[in-house]
């Protein structure tokens, strides 16, 4: 038995829920960050990087996006490399990727890429960088933890249950005891490093598709000194989300109301209000990401004050091209580009070039506000930088308004309006 | 072990399975033995890391470039002074009363600015015929005007006032300091960031202005294939365009002569390209411009007498049509004839005045600087000249639009001057000089430059005017900046240092540093020390090198905003060295910090080193005028000893003496490491070498 008396420095920070709506949580987390003086709203959602930097964007052009959330989410896959550099460097991952300023939050795993199951053991995790294999062990895990000196980190945990369609009862009880056993060795030795003591360690809710584990690991991991719960395996095809929904509302229900709970995998804004009614606070931003990385801008709407019809003007402008969202449509049921959702507008069309309209009307992004989608759609012919740049920022902006509309929403008890207008936009 | 494998197979053999069970059974034992090879391979790795680690520090230590601190606070502050001076009395006057507002200035007593000032762009020999007519009645009917301010030796610092164009406040979210200002001011030598296709890749245009207060260059041939000319018209020129403030010139097309050498055939028309682009916008627009002149090169397209007219040094036949990749192609016309496009001077000119770039180029016959056949480089320079003709007669935009003819030749002085007399007659408010920078000898390319501005020696028309904005097209390289700067040239321009971005390579007072280079995995120092771009505020060395490892394309972009802000801000120190006639200081810290410090660095690499060719082959014959060079060189060689022995007998005297003599130590081992040609400018350009 392990004495966590400790550790409490870690936790001061302090999650207050204004209201809570249908399962909603609306809250706010204080004393943030090393300094304590940071705050972060939820429901909300963490900024995606790629090696600690918001993918196409600088430290300069990120400044041009509104709403940016607080906190940034670092992969471990893509750091894990740079062990001994950060080790040398002594003063953390922020600084040296130049955002000294942000929250940190470090996760094992990039959404984006999921890794190949079958290298779990009893001692060790593994994560896939650019150059292969990366095996961890408890200790080496927390040793990288103490040179990138993170805000917050996802605990080491057996994660794999839930890339697989149907692990047995046996492999998925033994990811919760591996994860479990992993997050008694992180704590104890973050209780003997002054530099992890600053951190916060968020613990990791396994147990695949099986409720009697679920349970389990959220009582289990909800009894130590974790600073908050992330609710690992949840996402999935739409067959098996609606069952998965039905485990998270379990899960969250064992969980202390005063910790916040983030949720992997999850992007998609009609399952991110599915996620929000069942008790999530905060999310990825891979979403918007790899929307850009198609071609693609975020043109739905949440704006739930609008009627309907100034909806479809904002989003398409024209008729014309109301009658081009059926096509897509199409495209997505013939399979050609299964990726793209009706969230988007694919601009490497051939009808956007010679669209001068903005990629929303109405939208305040510095790409609404200086650029035509007739542009973007030359850059991403072209080839040019350029485009990954604004489309990033404009998908961004938008999906940080989503979740400011979200919040927006849950005080004003509109949230069934926002609800109802995504749900239209969803299929 | 191995042949236990063997056996194993051939028993799977012997059951006599499919083919592919086989297959993949080997692929397997492969992929196991791969793995197994690149774990070792890793662990190796890790111990070179390891061992690295110790000695890290040692293996890679680094000698720093020197700093500029021959210029006082005071010198910066009366160059900043003077820009302001400039900013304010010439930003947010009307072009029109420029003669007049220069002509005041001169007279007031206290001025102590246009002492230098020769003469007004077209005071002597502005304009043609019909404008200097119009110049007698006082109003100044240009957009672009060079005033000479000062010199440091050969060099000069002159001020370019040019019309903008940028319509503030329309729908721009940026607050530029340029609000209300008609005027961009600029203060040469300058190099011009290029964006080839209208935007500088991967900044957006916020950040362009930021970086370029001055001007950026652009590109017609590219221009015109990705945009429809409407574009241009729709949004009152390209400054307005893509929303920069300042100014823009746009190159002809001629330069993709020698970038696109091998998909063109030059005709007395134009140039015919076997287009790199789908053809649809240019046709469009060529047709659109066409449309609207009924001029006399209609006939290019009606009557299809192209072939007639070939010139006989061109080879011109089948194989363009065998080239031709487009299937649906009617040989009825030469332009429809696949991809092949025509552009001719008239052309050009006519998508430039669309574009509508402050500064525009004429079309010319650029030949590869290694072209041996002299005939060839011949037909081009008088090609030019009869190109730049029918240049000036279709540009149609003279008032808002200046055009400069282009000083072709080659590498061969005489054509040089023919090329100059002619072109220099055509009164034009700016000259570049072409076709160097192709791969020539650094010695045959300073002594092109040296002669194009000799105004001392040669005669008129054989240099460039001095009142007048002399440009070197493809000059990026910091030294060769440096070089053509010292022989008076004020505007440059390549591709290099955004291109070299994108190849991980950073520009630094040493040279250049490929951050990929595992030696940069634990320099937690910015690119440059002191530099004041954000990148070095923000970013480490480290952190670039980590993010190039990562393959993060976010460092193509960290690394143009650095590489441009560098060699903007090398080009703003050497206007301040000219400013305070200390270019012969400025000229040796720059050439110590790369050809000893950056050669010791392994961030410099001298090019066309002919010392050392000569080290080899010391006592082989030279030539005479080398052999004169190597004479001299002994002869500094032999006094340098004499006052080595001399400093010897007096060393213990004072600290200022040995100074002094780190100094001279310094000369001579720069002087060591200079190639002859280089030695060989600096005695062109007057340049003395000291600290």
């Amino acid at each position: 038995i392990v004495c966590w008396q400790d550790l409490e420095e870690s936790l001061r920070m302090k999650l207050s829920l204004t209201k809570v709506v249908n399962g909603c949580r609306l809250g706010k987390i204080k004393n943030l960050g090393k300094t304590r003086d940071h705050t972060m709203d939820i429901p909300g959602c963490l900024l995606y990087t790629k090696t600690g930097s918001a993918p196409h964007l600088t430290h300069h052009t990120l400044r041009n996006i509104h709403g940016v959330p607080a906190m940034a989410q670092l992969t471990l896959s893509s750091l894990a490399e740079q062990h001994e550099v950060l080790t040398e460097y002594k003063e953390g991952v922020g600084k040296f990727i130049g955002m000294p300023e942000s929250l940190l939050y470090c996760s094992l795993h990039d959404p984006v890429s999921p890794c190949p199951a079958g290298y779990v053991t009893n001692k060790s995790v593994s994560v896939w960088s650019v150059a292969g294999r990366v095996e961890m062990t408890v200790s080496k895990f927390m040793a990288i933890q103490q040179a990138l000196q993170p805000d917050w980190f996802q605990c080491l945990s057996d994660g794999e249950v839930s890339c697989k369609e149907a692990a047995s009862i046996k492999r998925v009880r033994k990811s919760v005891d591996r994860s479990l056993l992993f997050l008694d060795n992180c704590l104890r030795l973050q209780e003997e490093s002054e530099v992890l003591q600053k951190s916060v360690i968020i613990g990791v809710i396994e147990g695949g598709d099986v409720m009697e584990e679920r349970l389990r690991s959220a009582r289990e991991t909800a009894k130590r000194p974790v600073g908050g719960f992330l609710l690992d395996g949840f996402q999935g095809n739409p067959t098996t989300l609606e069952t998965r929904l039905c485990l998270l509302s379990s899960v969250t229900a064992e969980l202390p109301e005063d910790k916040p709970r983030l949720i992997s995998g999850i992007g998609r804004p009609d399952e991110v209000l599915k996620c929000i009614e069942r008790g999530v606070d905060l999310f990825e931003s891979f979403f918007p990401y790899q929307v850009t990385e198609r071609g693609g801008a975020l043109t739905f709407s949440f704006d739930y004050q609008l009627n309907p019809e100034d909806i479809l003007l904002q989003q398409n402008g024209t008729q014309e091209e109301i009658k081009y969202v059926d096509q897509i449509k199409k495209v997505e049921v013939t399979g050609c580009n299964q990726e793209i959702t009706s969230f988007e507008i694919n601009l490497k069309e051939k009808m956007y070039q010679e669209d001068f309209n903005p990629l929303v009307r109405g939208c305040s992004c510095y790409c609404c506000k200086n650029h035509t989608r007739a542009y973007i759609h030359h850059l991403l012919v072209t080839n040019e930088l350029l485009a990954g740049v604004l489309l990033m920022m404009h998908n961004f902006e938008h999906y940080f308004g989503f979740f400011h509309s979200i919040r927006e929403a849950l005080k004003n008890d509109k949230l069934a309006q926002l609800k109802e207008l995504i749900h239209r936009q969803a299929s | 072990m191995e042949n236990d494998l063997v056996n194993k197979k051939s028993i799977v053999s012997s059951k006599n399975l499919p083919k592919s069970a086989i297959c993949l059974d080997t692929s397997f034992e492969e992929s196991n033995i791969k793995k197994k090879r690149k774990k070792n391979k890793k662990n190796d790795d890790e111990n070179i890391s390891n061992v690295n680690n110790d000695n890290y520090f040692e293996k890679y230590k680094h000698e720093e470039p020197m700093m500029f601190d021959f210029l006082t606070e005071q010198d910066y502050n009366n160059y900043n002074k003077c820009e302001l001076f400039f900013k304010n009395h010439f930003e947010n006057i009307d072009m029109k009363n420029i003669n007049e507002v220069v002509t005041k200035l001169r007279n007031e007593k206290d001025n102590i600015y246009l002492s230098n000032y020769v003469s007004s762009s077209s005071d002597s020999e502005g304009g043609d015929v019909t404008e200097c007519n119009d110049k007698r009645s006082g109003e100044y009917k240009k957009n672009l005007k060079l005033i000479n301010l000062n010199r440091s030796k050969r060099a000069r610092l002159n001020v370019i006032v040019i019309k903008k164009k940028y319509i503030s406040g329309s729908g721009s979210s940026s607050s530029s300091s340029s609000s209300g200002a008609h005027n961009t001011v600029i203060m040469t030598p300058i190099f011009m960031p290029v964006g080839t296709k209208s935007c500088i890749k991967g900044l957006l245009s916020e950040e362009v202005e930021n970086l370029c207060k001055y001007i950026i260059l652009s590109n017609t041939y590219h221009l015109s294939n990705i945009y429809d000319m409407d574009t241009f018209k729709k949004n009152k020129d390209i400054n307005n365009f893509i929303k920069f403030p300042n100014s823009v010139l746009t190159d002809s097309g001629g330069f993709q002569m020698v970038s696109l050498s091998k998909r063109i055939k030059i005709l007395e028309e134009g140039i015919v390209f076997n287009n790199i682009y789908d053809s649809y916008n240019i046709k469009k627009n060529i047709d659109y411009l066409m449309g609207r002149t009924t001029n006399h090169d209609m006939s290019i397209y009606d009557a299809n007498p192209v072939i007639d007219s070939i010139n006989s040094n061109v080879n011109f036949g089948t194989d363009t049509i065998s080239t031709v990749n487009n299937a649906s192609t009617t040989d009825k016309q030469y332009v429809s004839m696949g991809e092949d496009i025509l552009l001719s001077p008239e052309i050009s000119i006519r998508l430039q005045n669309y574009i509508g770039a402050d500064i525009i180029m004429a079309l010319d016959d650029v030949r590869s600087a290694l072209e041996p056949d002299i005939k060839k480089i011949e037909d081009a320079t008088y090609r030019t000249n009869r190109w730049l003709v029918r240049c000036i007669k279709s540009h149609q935009n003279k008032n808002n639009q200046t055009l400069f003819g282009i000083i072709q030749g080659g590498l061969n002085i005489n054509l040089r001057n023919k090329s100059m007399d002619f072109i220099i007659r055509q009164k034009l408010n700016g000259y570049a000089v072409g076709g160097l920078c192709g791969g020539e000898k650094k010695k045959k390319f300073i002594e092109i430059i040296h002669h194009c501005s000799n105004e001392k020696v040669n005669k008129k028309y054989n240099y460039l005017p001095i009142n007048k904005c002399r440009y070197i097209m493809g000059i990026g390289y910091i030294i060769d900046i440096l070089l053509c700067s010292i022989f008076g040239y004020d505007m440059f321009d390549c591709v290099y240092p955004t291109r070299t971005a994108r190849f991980n390579t950073a520009l630094s007072f040493d040279g250049t540093i490929k951050l990929k280079q595992a030696q940069y995995k634990y320099d937690f120092t910015p690119i440059v020390k002191h530099c004041k771009c954000y990148v070095c505020m923000k970013y480490t060395r480290a952190s670039i090198h980590m993010l190039i490892s990562k393959k993060n394309p976010i460092v193509n972009i960290l690394l143009t905003i650095h590489n441009i802000f560098f060699i903007l801000h090398f080009c703003y120190l050497m206007r301040v060295s000219i400013f305070s006639n200390k270019i012969d200081y400025f000229v040796t810290t720059v050439l110590y910090n790369n050809f000893v410090i950056g050669v010791k660095n392994g961030n410099y690499k001298i090019p066309d080193d002919d010392k050392k060719q000569l080290d080899t082959s010391y006592n082989q014959q030279l030539n005479g005028h080398d052999k004169e060079w190597l004479d001299e060189h002994d002869q500094l060689k032999i006094n340098e000893k004499k006052k080595k022995q001399n400093y010897q007998n007096i060393n213990n005297m004072t600290e200022q003496l040995t100074h002094c003599i780190e100094n001279e130590k310094k000369i001579k081992e720069l002087k060591n490491n200079l190639p002859f040609w280089l030695l060989q400018a600096l005695q062109y350009a007057n340049i003395e070498l000291k600290f």
